[in-house]
């Protein structure tokens, strides 16, 4: 199994440890290193001094060993070395150094418990030498080990500051690089839900975020204008010919009245009724394009749901009975949020509009407001013949219109319409099998 | 009527002018805002209709500059689709009324007719009165030769809107603009359905159907009195 970190504070958590190992174990090599050389250097004066005193090859009686304890006693070089000689009855013939008990032949350290006058670290060398005699020279090792604790204090100082040096930098660049991604993912969310305009905030520094912060920009001024220019296309075309339209309407109205009473009424009437249907397919588009363009948002102000869904109930009720449907309204309390009140007016008609002209006569309809959780769940329910469950999401596109049976009005806008104007609200519009029938249920976040 | 068409497009000011005139109105055209200022103020119009998107000075700043200088002439802002913020801000700087471009010459003509009529009747006290019909807004009460009506608000406003306007067309988007404060024409026959209701009422004796039908424009009262 291998392991291979993906994300940057995984990959910095690692180059990190490793960096600290490493430096631990160089750093403590370092140490162990000088501390040795130091003690090897005190071993090798210890054994000299006690091979001088024994003399060569391994002659000097105690006598001797006395008499040259004695000389070194006095000479400079020796002036911090201890010593002691002892007969094999353990009684002192010569030296200085005064020990309780003593060490194991063979080099040793002792500390304080040891009680030698002035020395806290020292090294002894025990030696047993002719006519039973032991000889001991012991070194006072107190300014070897300040220099050892020193040593030791000023590679762990190394080390802390080279680790807070590390981690630091890298935390830097984990957050400075993260700061960069958040601010570019910001904007590709906003971008994803339609403000185009959105861009990725550049310091002017001309580092490489910076350059590439600028590229990405750059790509979204492409991208922005490209749009732009489709939509601007389709608009000239649609202002391009609406203008006409509008006139061959006037023209057509006219004919239709002045053909009152003669066989050429019906004719001109259906024509008025084509003209009507067209323009409002562009009336419908102009306002998708208006509602997409998210302008109105600036726009919204506190608007009673509830409120919104009685007037137009109230307004539609004729056209309902008219139609030969049952409808009634449900609301339960005002039901507030930010909204812009003509849009939402719109959104509660197009939806009631739907279930009326998509449903024979003698239909059930039922428009409701209530809230649910953090939502508003604005719902229109018929008992018609309803829409196939794989259909629902179709209907809600642009042209989306379900041709079951092509004799029945509507340019297949409405819906669109509908959703465009939930989403401007931060909402969304679903359709639901009400067995039988369609259930057009849009849910407006409270707080957008 | 006179009118006063401020339109930078020339084909489009052409092709308006025709239409006005196939309607028997004469019309004038002001291709930039200064000229619009300078033929608005030296001489007399019925109407003045203001696209908004102008050289020099915009449409909004016509409106403006025209009220602050008293000038009081019903102005009909023409704006593009999609531009709700154009038209209020034009609402606001002293346009009396907004229409989506193109808009019907028929259309034009009734917005002005209606603004005529709202400015001419200053004291009437709320009652107005076509043929045998009379109407009190302020106490909502509508009464047909001595017979009251019994009309819900919504009717009883369609009814004011007819009789405000009485000899000249009320159009299906005066109506929703008025009585429903839509910004948008519904799918359904919202006005039909109404105007079926109102016309039961007012003929619930079997007297004369008063509303006259302009298809595919709007409704229309004739007072003959």
């Amino acid at each position: 199994m291998s392991f291979r970190p993906r994300s940057l504070r995984a990959i910095m958590l690692l180059y990190v440890s490793v960096i600290v190992v490493v430096l631990l174990a160089v750093r403590g090599a370092n140490y162990v290193i000088v501390h040795d050389a130091l003690n090897r250097e005190v071993d090798r004066r210890l054994a000299q001094e006690a091979q001088e005193v024994i003399g060569e090859p391994r002659a000097g009686s105690v006598a001797t060993m006395a008499a040259r304890i004695a000389a070194k006693r006095h000479a400079h070089e020796s002036a911090d070395l201890l010593f002691l000689l002892q007969d094999r009855t353990g009684r002192r013939v010569a030296g200085n150094l005064d020990l309780g008990t003593l060490p194991p032949a063979g080099y040793s350290d002792f500390g304080d418990s040891a009680d030698v006058d002035g020395v806290t670290h020292g090294r002894a060398l025990v030696r047993r030498v002719a006519e039973g005699a032991t000889l001991v020279i012991a070194s006072d090792n107190d300014v070897v080990a300040a220099f050892d604790a020193r040593l030791f204090k000023a590679q762990l100082v190394g080390l802390i500051i080279a680790v807070l040096l590390f981690a630091g930098g890298a935390g830097a660049i984990v957050w400075e690089v993260s700061r960069r991604l958040r601010a570019m993912q910001t904007t590709v969310d906003a971008v994803m839900a339609g403000n185009l305009s959105s861009r990725v905030p550049v310091d002017g520094s001309r580092n490489e975020f910076d350059r590439q912060a600028s590229a990405f920009n750059a790509m979204l001024d492409r991208i922005d204008a490209l749009m732009a220019n489709v939509r601007h296309a389709a608009r000239d075309v649609a202002h391009e010919l609406k203008s006409p339209l509008a006139r061959l309407h006037t023209r057509v109205a006219a004919l239709e009245r002045h053909a009152a009473a003669t066989p050429l009424h019906a004719e001109s009437a259906a024509i008025l009724a084509e003209t009507d249907q067209v323009l409002e397919i562009f009336a419908s588009l102009m306002r998708l394009w208006e509602i997409e363009g998210g302008h109105r948002r600036s726009r919204f102000a506190p608007v009673d749901v509830a409120q919104v869904a009685h007037t137009v109930g109230e307004t539609l009720l004729p056209v309902a009975e008219d139609a030969g449907d049952a409808f009634s309204v449900t609301t339960a309390g005002p039901a507030m949020l930010s909204g812009d009140v003509h849009l939402l007016r719109q959104m509660v008609v197009n939806l009631v509009e739907n279930a009326i002209r998509h449903t024979p006569g003698g239909t059930r309809i039922a428009l409701s407001v209530q809230r649910v959780g953090t939502t508003l769940e604005i719902a229109v329910t018929d008992d018609g013949p309803g829409i196939p469950a794989e259909a629902h999401e179709t209907v809600i596109l642009r042209f989306g219109r379900l041709d079951i049976a092509s004799d029945r009005p509507g340019q297949g806008l409405g819906l669109t319409l509908v959703d465009a104007i939930a989403r401007l609200h931060g909402g969304s519009l679903r359709l639901e099998d009400a067995a039988p029938g369609l259930r057009a249920v849009v849910a407006l976040p409270i707080e957008p | 009527m006179r009118l006063l068409v401020v339109e930078d497009d020339a084909r489009t000011a052409r092709l308006l002018v025709s239409d006005l005139a196939d309607l028997g109105h004469d019309s004038v055209v002001a291709p930039d805002g200064r000229a619009a200022l300078l033929q608005a103020t030296a001489d007399q119009f019925d109407a003045v209709l203001l696209d908004v998107m102008l050289p020099h000075v915009d449409g909004i700043g016509v409106a403006r500059a025209l009220r602050d200088r008293g000038v009081s002439v019903p102005i009909v802002m023409l704006t593009a689709l999609g531009d709700l913020d154009q038209r209020l801000v034009g609402l606001d700087a002293g346009a009396d009324d907004y229409l989506v471009k193109p808009a019907a010459p028929v259309e034009i003509e009734a917005r002005i007719k209606a603004i005529q009529r709202r400015t001419a009747r200053a004291n009437d006290g709320g009652v107005m009165r076509a043929g045998d019909i009379e109407v009190n807004e302020v106490k909502h009460r509508a009464v047909r030769n001595g017979r009251v009506l019994t009309l819900p608000k919504l009717e009883f406003q369609m009814l004011c809107e007819l009789i405000r306007n009485k000899n000249s067309v009320v159009t299906r988007q005066m109506f929703y603009r008025t009585v429903w404060d839509y910004d948008f024409e519904p799918a359904t026959n919202i006005v039909e359905s109404y105007i079926r209701r109102v016309r039961a009422q007012l003929c619930a004796n079997g007297e004369a159907d008063p509303i006259t039908t302009i298809r595919g424009v709007g409704y229309m009262i004739v007072d003959q009195g």
